[in-house]
This record gives structure tokens, C-alpha cells and sequence, in this order.
């Protein structure tokens, strides 16, 4: 359980992020000010807040798992981005900031036509919208089990802080309570890692960490595969990444809003560019974390499954708690045994040490693997771990006061992700729907108000679907995919609109419904093709269905 | 094609065109940098 100070150390940061955030904002007369700052950011928050609307709590909680479980390879994900943020500055930005639009789907009306705008700023406000509440429930499901209080908590404490200053000061104070959260989230990590290295055995060090991590293959950070079911590899980071990556900040309204608010053009590049350049270390470092966690659990007895709750409700159990029981007993020997293995490698590194290292790490798993088995058929639906490791590292092993830290970092990096996300779904909707189709003539002050009622709006639809998303069972995963399958179209949009003035407004429509169609199709018929690749097929459809469609259809005669 | 805005210069390098070659030049340095790690840890 946690501390008094852990507490007070939680609660004041949060806290003094929301009351900064409220007073750097100051206030908002107009749209301008209230859904792009005015247009008047400068490029190193355009930076921060783009990185910081990407980096979610899950970042933190399921990448330093995936280094846990899986190594250094998820880094090649992110490969594809610093392309896409040139590509962006090329393309994207000046054109955004040339029209002066509050959502990137009004461009496409001034490309195109209405219905284009309106299609794909509903696709965004159903992916978007949907996502938004399974993005707080999945941090608030991990936190809960970590601070031992019911999920509705957790859940409505988040919701409701970043309700208040993203209603009261909109996307300035997003942008300011963002700096101000990637410095607390930074400090905490490097805390983290430089006590997970004290924590190791000594004289093993940082090197000695890594021959081990890469006797056991946690260290291969570029891999070359040709299968297109293969998610993270060096070409599928680099082009399946590409088109996720462009799909997601040029085309996404709650990042397209983070560079909207540049004070020009070279202010929203630059901060598209500092993005670029930081993210891959950035990912690198937070998988680093997951490794050297691995590493240390070599070494100090872990849990054999890293939900506490789900231990402790397994182990009860009539039905599955003796076998749990016994796997816990094989379990401490098999880390015993793996201990010893480990230490031999490192005296003596040679293959047959390595060998007698992977087969002893291979029982160990082989456990866990049973755990989750039992875990899962106590709770009928499968479950994983990996999220839960870190903070068990965290709040088993950091001083008082650091965990109270640590777990702040956790929720910061959730409403660092989430605040964008109502701040955009209440910008499209004032801007594309509610000002077209239902008032199109109030005052700025109307648009103001309904802006910040529709934040709210959103903001409780996503603490209440949020609520409900334990029920959601397998549908979690669906809507993780969601995004996948509607970028990738609309990006398609974008790139007819920029790149083929020739084609007009009714074959590029047809063509990115067609294009949707097989996208949905290749997801629902189970074609063994990654999730990365369907921005890319959607993307490359758009324009060809458009082609054969003008060829098609005559343009009409004036 | 959206061209560059007038008087749009980068604080840094002189030409946007140079800014781009130093973005993508650190990012296939990094993957060579990861490449390495790779090949230096694997056993």
C-alpha cells in the first residue's frame, strides 16, 4: 500500500499541473484563442504538446512491459515517424496555416466539398470519440489495482482534473499543463532508471545488464523480416510506421490541433521537426526501462503474475487456486534456478552457459505462461500482465516519496493524452458540425460557450464509456484497431487533395468509400495482413479507386 | 501543391530542404546506431 508522502507527492503534482495549466491559460474571448491559442505558440510547446498527446499512460506502462517481455524491438514502430513529420512540414502545415483552419476536414472542403469534410470529420469524431474512453479506462484499470481503490476512482479522478482545465482554458492550457507534465514525467523516468541500475547486483552495471538482456534476446532493436504479419521490423516500421504516423498528425485532429496553434509556419515545423528527431531515442529509452526491469527480476524473486489482484483472486479461487498455488512453489525455484544461470553466463560467457540461461528462462516462462492460463479461466476471458509490471517495480522496490512520483508520472501521461483528445472532439464538432449544419451565424462568444459545453460533453461521455468499458470485454481490442482501419482512408483524402488537383470532389468520395470497404473487409475476413499495413492499403486505394471511378464517370457538362 | 510561404525561412541552416537532410540523416543514423547495438549484444 501506499505512504502518507507518496500520497501528498500524487496529489500536490497533480494538483500544481491543473492550477497551472488554468493560470498560464488566462482567458478566451474568441475561437481563435479558445481552439488555436491564438495561433501564437511557439515551436518548442508545438513540440512538447505534440509529444505529449502521443505518449499516452499506456506508453509508459505497456512499452516498458513490451521491453519487459519482448525486448527492444517495438522501437522499429516508431522509425517511420521522422519521415512523416518532414513530409508533413512539406505539405500538411503550410496548407493548414495558409487556409487559417480550426480542424484539418475544413481544408477539405475548400478542396473538395462539404460531404468529404463531413465524412471524414466523422470518421474522426466516432474513432476518436470511442477511443477516448477506452484510453482512460485502460490507466485507470492498472492504477486502481496498484493504489488498491475501485476502479471509478481512478477513472474519475483523471476525467474529471483534465475536464476542468481543458474546459476552462482550452488548448493553451492543454499546451501549458503538457510542457509542464513531460518535465515531471521525464524526471521521474530518469529517477527510475537510475535506481533500477543501483538496484542491480553489484558490479553488474549497465554493460553487464545488456550481455544479459541479449543472451536472452531482449536486445534486438533492428530486425529484417519479409512477412507482412510480422508487426514490428525494420520495413514495416519504416513504411507500415510512415503511414500510421502521417495518417496520425496529419490527419488526426487532436494532433493536426497541436501544430495549428504555431505561431507560423516555421514555428509549427519546427516543432513538428523536434518531434522527429527525439521520438526514436525517446522509445528506446522507455524500452531500455522494461529491459533492465527484466534484468533485475533475474536476479530478485518477481511475482509469477504482476497483477496483484488477479494473483490474490486466482489463488482464492476453489476451482483454480491449487494449481496456482503449486505454480507459485515451481516458480520460486525455476527463478532460483534462473539466478544461477544468469550468474554462471556472466562469470564464464560461453554457448553452453548461454544455452543452460535460455533453457532455465524458458521454464520460468513456461510458468508465467500457465499462470495466465489459470488467470484467464478464472476471470473466462484472457488477460495479460505485462502492464503491471513496471509499477510492481515501482512501488515494491522505489523510496517513499518516488512512487508517489512515479505514479503521478502515470497519470500525467494520461491526461497529457486525453485533454487533446476532448479539446479536438469539441473542435470538430462546434467547427464542423455545429457551426455549418446548425448555427451558422451566432457570435464568437456563442461559439466560445457551445466550444467549451461540448468539451465537457465529450469529456463526460469518455469517463462514462469508460465506466462501462469492463463490459466491453474483446471489444478493447477492436477499438485499439479501429484507428487502423479509418486513417489509412482518410489520409488517402489528404492525398488526393494535395497531391492530385485533377481529381474532383464526387470520385475521390466514391473512391475513399470503396477504399473503406476493402480496409474493413481485409480486418473483418481475417486476411493475415498487421494492423501497421492498413494505413498503407487504405491510403494507396483511395486515390486508385478515385482514378477509375473520373475515368468512369464523365465530368459533367457546364 | 502547397507551396512555402513568402519570407518562410528556417531559424537554423539556411534552407528548410537542409533542415529535412539533417532530420533524415539523424534518423538513418540512429537506425544504424540501433544496428549496432543489435549486432554488439547478441550473443
Amino acid at each position: 500500500m501506499l505512504r502518507v508522502w507518496d500520497w501528498a507527492v500524487l496529489g500536490l503534482t497533480l494538483l500544481a499541473v491543473v492550477l497551472y495549466g488554468i493560470w498560464r491559460a488566462g482567458r478566451q474571448k474568441n475561437l481563435e484563442s479558445y481552439l488555436v491559442a491564438d495561433r501564437a505558440m511557439p515551436w518548442y510547446l508545438v513540440g512538447l504538446s505534440a509529444m505529449a498527446t502521443q505518449a499516452s499512460a499506456i506508453t509508459f506502462l505497456s512499452t516498458t512491459g513490451q521491453g519487459y517481455a519482448d525486448g527492444m524491438r517495438f522501437v522499429q514502430f516508431y522509425f517511420g515517424l521522422p519521415l512523416a513529420m518532414v513530409v508533413l512540414c512539406v505539405t500538411f502545415a503550410p496548407a493548414f496555416h495558409r487556409l487559417k483552419v480550426y480542424t484539418a476536414y475544413q481544408f477539405l472542403e475548400q478542396r473538395f466539398d462539404r460531404k468529404t469534410r463531413t465524412l471524414t470529420a466523422a470518421l474522426f469524431l466516432l474513432q476518436r470519440g470511442v477511443s477516448t474512453g477506452i484510453s482512460i479506462y485502460a490507466p485507470a484499470l492498472v492504477l486502481s489495482v496498484m493504489l488498491g481503490v475501485p476502479v471509478v476512482w481512478t477513472n474519475l479522478l483523471m476525467g474529471s482534473l483534465v475536464i476542468v482545465y481543458t474546459v476552462t482554458g482550452g488548448v493553451k492550457a492543454v499546451a501549458y499543463t503538457q510542457s509542464f507534465q513531460l518535465a515531471v514525467i521525464w524526471g521521474g523516468m530518469f529517477a527510475a532508471v537510475g535506481l533500477l541500475l543501483w538496484h542491480l547486483p553489484e558490479g553488474l552495471g549497465l554493460g553487464g545488464a545488456l550481455q544479459l538482456a541479449g543472451a536472452l534476446g531482449k536486445t534486438d532493436a533492428v530486425t529484417f523480416s519479409w512477412n507482412l504479419n510480422d508487426r514490428y521490423n525494420l520495413l514495416s516500421g519504416l513504411i507500415g510506421g510512415f503511414f500510421l504516423q502521417l495518417s496520425y498528425f496529419g490527419t488526426d485532429q487532436s494532433q493536426v490541433q497541436r501544430y495549428l496553434t504555431g505561431a507560423s509556419v516555421t514555428q509549427s515545423r519546427m516543432g513538428l521537426l523536434l518531434n522527429g528527431l527525439v521520438k526514436v531515442p525517446m522509445q528506446f529509452f522507455i524500452l531500455l526501462v522494461g529491459v533492465l526491469v527484466a534484468v533485475f527480476y533475474l536476479f530478485t524473486p518477481g511475482p509469477l503474475y504482476y497483477n496483484p489482484t488477479a494473483s490474490a483472486d486466482t489463488r482464492t479461487s476453489a476451482v483454480h487456486g491449487p494449481a496456482f498455488g503449486a505454480l507459485e512453489e515451481h516458480y520460486a525455484q525455476a527463478q532460483a534456478a534462473r539466478a544461477a544461470a544468469a550468474t554462471a553466463y556472466l562469470n564464464a560467457p560461453s554457448p553452453a552457459a548461454q544455452q543452460a540461461l535460455l533453457a532455465a528462462d524458458t521454464t520460468a516462462q513456461g510458468l508465467h505462461r500457465q499462470a495466465t492460463a489459470l488467470v484467464s479461466a478464472h476471470y473466462g476471458s484472457p488477460q495479460l500482465d505485462t502492464d503491471y509490471v513496471f509499477l510492481t517495480y515501482v512501488i515494491t522496490y522505489l523510496p517513499v516519496g518516488l512512487v508517489g512520483l512515479l505514479l503521478a508520472v502515470i497519470f500525467l501521461a494520461s491526461m497529457g493524452s486525453i485533454a487533446p483528445a476532448f479539446n479536438s472532439l469539441a473542435s470538430c464538432t462546434v467547427v464542423d458540425v455545429y457551426q455549418p449544419y446548425l448555427r451558422p451565424t451566432a457570435s464568437e462568444a456563442h461559439y466560445v460557450a457551445a466550444s467549451r459545453w461540448f468539451t465537457l460533453g465529450w469529456g463526460v461521455l469518455a469517463v462514462v464509456t469508460a465506466a462501462f468499458a469492463a463490459q466491453l470485454g474483446n471489444l478493447i481490442e477492436a477499438v485499439n484497431i479501429l484507428g487502423s482501419l479509418f486513417y489509412g482512408v482518410i489520409l488517402g483524402v489528404f492525398v488526393v487533395a494535395f497531391y492530385l488537383p485533377r481529381l474532383r470532389a464526387n470520385p475521390t468520395f466514391v473512391g475513399a468509400g470503396l477504399a473503406q470497404l476493402v480496409v474493413i473487409g481485409l480486418f473483418v475476413f481475417k486476411v493475415p495482413v498487421s494492423y501497421l499495413w492498413y494505413n498503407f492499403i487504405g491510403c494507396v486505394l483511395v486515390p486508385a479507386f478515385a482514378l477509375m471511378v473520373q475515368a468512369l464517370w464523365p465530368k459533367p457538362k457546364t | 501543391m502547397p507551396t512555402n510561404p513568402p519570407n518562410d525561412r528556417p531559424p537554423v541552416l539556411g534552407t528548410w530542404r537542409r533542415v529535412y537532410l539533417v532530420v533524415i540523416g539523424a534518423l538513418v543514423l540512429e537506425v544504424l546506431l540501433l544496428w549496432a547495438f543489435t549486432l554488439a549484444y547478441r550473443s
